[in-house]
């Protein structure tokens, strides 16, 4: 079959695996609902909006850092070379970041070989399904991908680069976005394996949790290096500068620096050291090897996917382990949550979100790049982001939220579940601004003001899921429907602004005195109360 | 109380589409009733409704004289249900997903543990108990979502299409289940395409076509109905649900291109 054909069956499938991730996403809802099925189909193109959004941030990218290096191409010098480097290594990294953050978002759909499953059935070779597998990949990153390779070098024509700083950007942005599409497949495969399943083995467990929570971890730091970066390249450009010749060597072996490096160089801000340049072209021509090897096993990755039978772990005797635990009804619901939470990436994003926040935080201030306001202002804003994190929730049960409402819960009893999770959630982040106190102290008030927040988070996430929880279960809202809207948005943004950011803005405006502490739980203490008013909504 | 279900005038639209159109009838005591129809008779919204997880545009269900509607949890813990779409919690191993199914419904933990482990044992995926459910087949997914809806000995067990997907093995402890169950004075309200089984172990049948029950009874009433007494149950449901004409028509078209 010619390629055309084999791209119209990816085309299909590639539709099938965006309503299958909407799926994912959606949970509860009847799908006899025609119409229902018609509303959640149209949220598949929310992801082609989101696509094309991250394509127009790769192309403005791409002009600002062009434009960054072309007027350091006048001064020229060392620190010009170093800050050059710097603003592409920026680039670079935010290409990576997007297409990371977009392939895993689709790992789940992307990976299942159940997608294909139709294809065997037809008249097609194993070699026409591998090949549809691939086209539907591709199609993942479509847009953006060709943005990422062509954007930089196209801005360089324009601003009229010498013509090897093109193709080096161009040879660069080609090897940085394969590097990405080989490592998508790779954290995919790593948490379908290593993460999502929990084994009998404690010791396996413990490894699974590390390796999410590492997970989680440099995701978070990839996306905050993106946010932080001018402030980071303030501060490290000056270190950068000053560093002895010898640790460049090292320096710029590292992935993406190097070709930040070969293509600052290229445009005409050189060092004069030909072993610098050297060990660029060098590390350069490795990565470039690595990409294609890399690419090769990406290859057999995909074939082993499609055509190899997954292992299923047998166990022996039934009679020695059959110790069933049972628990209290909200203890299980918040278990079984706690339990779907630690077996999926994004929602262990949420669970860590606080914890990840202050310690990368932490770093940065202590090293000062950032000031101790900003520092603070981030510890504010993360009691703001947990109510929302609630409503992800309510989508964590998948397709097997629409069993659990066979079983005899009432929806009060599944909403106070995902609100004590949020509430847990939250109290693990402050005790851990509670324990650190006596290491880093952080001023008194606010610290007092964040633990009486647990009742404001407690109180919020609870409207906010009763607000939602309607329109999950009987329309069909998805995730994205709900972030789309405007009045949603609003209605929960002054809703956080009024029962979290506000009590801790009083108690930094105030004394701290027994009196003002009484009023601040009286507070927090009245938005409880007021959560508790709000009816929950008939099934 | 010898009615274990009531279903009076049900009535349910999918936007234009009218799914149910006042569907009427009961399960008794020692019962095991089939609801038979062809696809989208209306079988499985029919069963949604009666475990509580639909709403009814019109019409009631009485499970031993509660409505799903006013008094859920009480219906749904007496209802061992298994849904026709097998969908559990895929990256809970067996093991944490019967503690799950068994807290839920508040069962004592040595009372459950003998009856899952011989229920387990008996549809033989003893060796799955800790793995994940994603890696299991789809007809041993089935015998989890079975067990699951088995083991806080239900009064009444509505199941759609449970059968589908099972081995012969399974199939036939399945059915000495059912036995069993009507036995010890409980009663199965279950839907399937499979005749045969349908006409082996149901007690009554109900026909289901375009939301309306179009026949009930015994096997003989049916075929009585039918008036074709020496029919089997497949040849009444044809007559019944008048496809028996349309089938020879389309015979007749399938003989011609395979010929």
């Amino acid at each position: 079959m010619d390629i055309g054909k084999l791209n119209k069956i990816a085309g299909k499938v590639y539709k099938e695996m965006l309503l299958q991730t909407v799926l994912l996403y959606q949970t509860q809802v009847d799908l006899s609902d025609e119409k229902t099925v018609k509303r959640l189909m149209s949220n598949t193109t929310a992801y082609l909006i989101y696509k094309f959004m991250m394509g127009f941030a790769i192309l403005v990218s791409s002009i600002l850092t062009a434009l960054s290096v072309k007027n350091l191409t006048n001064a020229g010098g060392w620190n010009s070379f170093v800050k050059s480097t710097i603003f592409l290594t920026q680039y670079y990294v935010t290409i990576l970041a997007m297409m990371l953050f977009f392939g895993v978002f689709f790992s789940s759909s992307l990976l299942s070989r159940d997608l294909y499953i139709p294809l065997f059935a037809l008249n097609l070779t194993d070699s026409e399904i591998l090949t549809i597998f691939i086209l539907v990949y591709l199609k993942t990153f479509d847009f953006f991908a060709i943005l990422a390779i062509f954007s930089l070098p196209i801005v360089l024509i324009i601003l009229k680069f010498p013509i090897l700083s093109v193709i080096l950007a161009f040879i660069a942005s080609i090897i940085t976005v394969l590097i990405s599409l080989e490592l998508t497949i790779i954290i995919g495969k790593v948490f379908r394996e290593k993460i999502s399943y929990a084994t009998k083995s404690t010791l396996k467990n413990a490894i699974r949790i590390i390796f999410l929570f590492l997970w989680a971890f440099i995701i978070y730091f990839i996306f905050s290096l993106n946010w932080l970066f001018y402030q980071i390249a303030q501060y490290i450009t000056p270190l950068l500068i000053n560093l002895p010749i010898i640790i460049w060597y090292f320096i710029l072996v590292i992935f993406p620096i190097n070709l930040s490096s070969i293509i600052t160089q290229a445009s005409g801000i050189t060092t004069n050291n030909y072993f610098l340049l050297g060990a660029s072209i060098i590390s350069t021509i490795l990565y470039a090897l690595i990409a294609y090897f890399g690419l090769i096993k990406l290859y057999q990755n995909f074939r082993n996917i499609l055509f190899s039978t997954p292992m299923v772990e047998k166990t022996e005797h039934l009679e020695t382990r059959i110790g069933l635990k049972t628990r209290s009804k909200l203890a299980t619901l918040i278990l079984k949550d706690i339990k779907l939470t630690m077996r999926n990436p994004s929602y262990a994003v949420t669970a860590f979100f606080g914890i990840m926040m202050y310690l990368f935080y932490l770093i940065l201030y202590r090293l000062d790049v950032i000031p101790y306001i900003t520092f603070l202002s981030t510890l504010h804003i993360v009691a703001f982001f947990y109510p929302t994190f609630g409503i992800s929730l309510l989508f964590i049960d998948e397709k097997a939220g629409r069993y659990i409402f066979s079983l005899p819960i009432t929806l009060e009893e599944f909403l106070k579940s995902k609100v004590l999770l949020i509430t847990i959630f939250y109290t693990v982040y402050v005790a851990l601004l509670d324990i650190m106190f006596f290491i880093e102290p952080i001023k008194i008030s606010f610290l007092i003001a964040v633990n009486l927040s647990i009742m404001g988070v407690y109180a919020s996430t609870r409207i906010l899921l009763i607000q939602n929880l309607k329109d999950i279960i009987t329309k069909g809202i998805s995730l994205s429907t709900i972030l789309r809207s405007v009045k949603r948005l609003l209605i929960t943004i002054i809703l956080l602004l009024l029962m979290i950011e506000l009590p801790i803005i009083i108690a930094q405006l105030f004394p701290i005195n027994m009196i003002n502490i009484a009023i601040l739980l009286g507070l927090n203490l009245f938005y409880l109360a007021i959560s508790y008013l709000v009816p929950v909504p008939e099934f | 109380m010898d009615d274990f279900l009531v279903v009076e005038g049900l009535q349910k639209a999918y936007g234009k589409i009218k799914a149910l159109d006042g569907v009427s009838f009961r399960v008794k005591r020692g019962e095991i009733y089939g609801l038979l129809g062809p696809n989208g008779a209306g079988k499985t919204t029919t069963i949604k409704i009666i475990t509580g997880i639909l709403k009814p545009d019109n019409g009631n269900v009485f499970v031993f004289g509660k409505s799903p509607l006013e008094d859920p949890i009480y219906v749904k813990n007496v209802i061992g249900y298994v849904p026709e779409e097998v969908i559990l919690y895929e990256s809970l191993t067996v093991k944490e997903f019967f503690e799950f199914i068994a807290s839920i419904r508040g069962l004592n933990r040595d009372d459950v543990i003998e009856r899952v482990l011989v229920l387990v044992k008996s549809f033989g995926f003893s060796e799955y108990f800790d793995t994940p459910i994603l890696s299991l087949s789809q007809g041993t997914k089935q015998k989890v979502a079975i067990v699951a809806a088995l083991m806080h000995k239900p009064r009444l067990l509505v199941l759609d299409e449970p059968i589908k997907g099972l081995d012969a093995m399974s199939a036939r402890v399945l059915k000495e289940i059912l036995q069993m169950h009507i036995q010890n004075g409980g009663a199965v309200l279950f839907s399937t395409h499979i005749m045969e089984l349908a006409e082996n172990i149901c007690t009554r049948i109900g026909i289901i076509h375009r939301g309306k029950i179009i026949a009930e009874g015994t096997m003989d009433e049916l075929k009585e109905m039918a008036r074709e007494p020496g029919a089997d149950l497949e040849e009444v449901f044809l007559t019944l649900t008048e496809q028996i004409e349309s089938i020879d028509e389309y015979l007749r078209d399938l003989r011609r291109i395979f010929s």
